[in-house]
């Protein structure tokens, strides 16, 4: 298991795709379509949690962990924003353009679990994808 | 990844608008901020062309969905030219390919065009 903290910015998205892929590239595991899927998944989080979580840019920090157990990729992200499950959001087709919903949709695609719980004032989210 | 436009006129095609690289959070805006200065009512048709976009998250498909609606508020023709697999894949997930003009190259296009022009001619 590994973890890195970062800063409430959106701009961090390119700094914890780096960190999951060089995780993922030492494991042998880190195929173009799974990086593509990766990468989308850390973005739409990352955005939902700084601009609904957090109410936008903030100097407050997201905390994620990585872990591949049994062909399973686990990344748990964690914030101190007031309570908000970002799971709830509805999106009910292309024509609700609702900020959340869709890349909430794209995430629920593209992992095969999710998973929201509010501990000790924070949020986390953890996502898991089969390899 | 960055993000590269190139807008180029065409009397017949209206305004094509080809993207390169990677549309997402931090690029969005750029496409934004271009379409606001390119496109207005004048403009009969936008053809976006995604041959060498490499990356669309929800950021872009907002810019894209924003402007097939000024698109269509003037009934003009918005079409969208060469997804990438991986771009596709994208649209399909929030199920938004039935509302979009999407063709798999210029020659459907080409093909798509002619017939609509002939329905035209022919009073339809």
């Amino acid at each position: 298991m590994r973890s890195i903290s970062l800063a409430g910015d959106t701009a961090e998205c390119g700094r914890l795709t780096d960190f999951v892929r060089q995780y993922l590239q030492e494991h042998a595991v880190a195929t173009q379509e799974l990086m593509y899927d990766l990468q989308l998944v850390i973005e739409e989080v990352l955005v939902n949690i700084i601009h609904h979580g957090y109410g936008n840019t903030t100097d407050d920090r997201i905390e994620v962990e990585i872990e591949l157990h049994d062909n399973s990729l686990t990344l748990t992200f964690s914030d101190s924003a007031s309570a908000f499950d970002p799971l709830a959001q509805k999106f009910d087709s292309a024509d609700d353009h609702c900020d959340g919903g869709m890349g909430i949709e794209l995430v629920k695609s593209l992992t095969d679990s999710q998973h929201y719980r509010r501990k000790r004032g924070r949020n986390i989210l953890t996502l898991s994808k089969k390899l | 990844m960055p993000l590269e436009i190139t807008i180029t006129d065409d009397p017949k095609e209206g305004k094509r608008i080809a993207l390169a690289g990677s549309l997402d959070t931090a690029t969005a805006p750029q496409l934004q901020d271009k379409i606001d200065e390119h496109v207005d009512a004048g403009v009969h048709m936008v053809i976006m062309d995604f041959r060498r976009l490499e990356f669309l998250s929800s950021a872009g498909l907002r810019v894209i969905f924003r402007t097939k609606k000024l698109m269509d508020s003037h009934n003009g023709r918005f079409l969208l030219l060469n997804l990438q697999p991986q771009v596709r894949k994208v649209f399909e997930i929030i199920k938004a390919l039935d509302g979009m003009n999407v063709f798999k190259d210029q020659e459907e296009m080409d093909e798509y065009l002619t017939a609509m022009q002939n329905k035209v001619l022919n009073g339809e």
